[in-house]
């Protein structure tokens, strides 16, 4: 290739090179905040949903346990223990979606990192035989021989016209033909090579574009996956998110004077808190734990 | 963004250069020979307006 031509394009290549880099590394970062987005909403709104839930349920036991009450400081301690551990389980079953979600990331990192150097190959390699295909016409060896074979056969030709034959002319005139034979078919392997280089190049990108396409919907999949397995998390029945809590039956009836007498911490704690830990943990060792094998 | 940033952006970059590392020499010489190229031809830049500067 020319030497302007030749730094022209390398600069060129480089440059494309460093913006692709930038672009790749930065996409990678975007998408892995993007991932934990998800995870943060879908987790806050999944424990908002949970602490409404409590309240009620509170409210529901009794009405008038506020701050002040007896016993509020501990209630308030237990509920707020209670919903760091659900939120903590929350955030382990999250942790193990966005575990495999920045596994693809890597990998689509890594295959759009080899995906540029074959873009900066197919590039170099279209130059190249644009070059090789301008060479094989202005080729100066081939020329000379041209030349000089047109010139032996002139000699011929007058030679002949003369009746004066020189075999010597002759066997020069066969050599010049196969010295520019052996030109034309250096140059045309060259060409056939780097076809074959630009064909070889070709496949490589369409298959790592197609991976890069499977990665990014898998990625899109798992995340949509996260998020309904956040919510369904340590659900119960009908496996809706926990609006309300039902006041215990033996409580149903209960009246104001009754209410008064009551510990509503303890009741609090046996109806609400203590259900909600036990399917904390169950969730821990059943779920979670079968998840990560 | 939970978890070490900094590590988040070595496992990227670990990610980048494992691809890299597959770009063959050709590729390899061609980067290097385009911030070469590059460099030189800021030199040149750089020359050609300290004349200008003189001139004026």
């Amino acid at each position: 290739m020319e030497e302007a031509a030749k730094k022209e394009l390398c600069i060129k290549l480089k440059n494309f090179y460093n913006e692709s880099e930038n672009r790749v590394k930065t996409d990678a970062m975007i998408c892995l905040a993007y991932t934990d987005k998800i995870s943060t909403e879908t987790i806050n709104e999944k424990v908002n949903a949970q602490m409404n839930a409590i309240k009620i349920g509170i409210k529901e036991i009794n009405p008038k346990f506020k701050e002040g009450s007896k016993n509020y400081e501990t209630t308030k301690e237990l509920v707020t223990e209670t919903l760091a551990k659900y939120e903590d389980a929350l955030i382990e079953l999250s942790e193990f979606y966005d575990g495999k979600i920045e596994q693809l990331i890597l990998r689509k990192v890594e295959l759009e990192s080899s995906l540029l150097g074959s873009l900066l190959n197919e590039e170099y390699l279209r130059q190249n035989h644009e070059f090789k295909t301008k060479q094989k016409e202005s080729d100066k060896v081939r020329k000379s021989v041209r030349d000089n074979i047109k010139s032996v056969f002139e000699k011929l030709k007058t030679r002949k016209k003369e009746n004066n034959f020189d075999p010597r002319l002759m066997a020069q005139l066969m050599d010049e033909q196969e010295a520019e034979h052996e030109i034309d078919d250096q140059i045309t392997k060259g060409l056939e090579k780097s076809n074959e280089d630009q064909k070889v190049n070709k496949e490589f990108i369409e298959k790592a574009e197609k991976e890069i396409s499977l990665i990014k919907a898998e990625i899109e999949r798992i995340n949509e996956r996260k998020r309904q397995s956040i919510f369904d998390a340590m659900e119960v029945g009908d496996k809706a998110l926990v609006t309300s809590i039902k006041k215990p039956k033996v409580f149903k009836k209960i009246t104001r004077f009754f209410v008064a007498r009551f510990n509503t911490a303890k009741v609090v704690q046996s109806t609400i808190i203590d259900p909600l830990n036990l399917r904390i943990e169950s969730f821990k060792v059943n779920e979670l734990a079968s998840m990560k094998g | 963004m939970r978890g070490d940033l900094n590590s988040k952006m070595n496992s990227i970059n670990q990610a980048f250069s494992r691809g890299r590392s597959r770009f063959g020499k050709q590729i390899d010489d061609i980067i290097s020979q385009g911030l070469e190229y590059e460099q030189e031809a800021l030199e040149n830049k750089k020359v050609v307006q300290k004349e200008a500067g003189i001139e004026k």
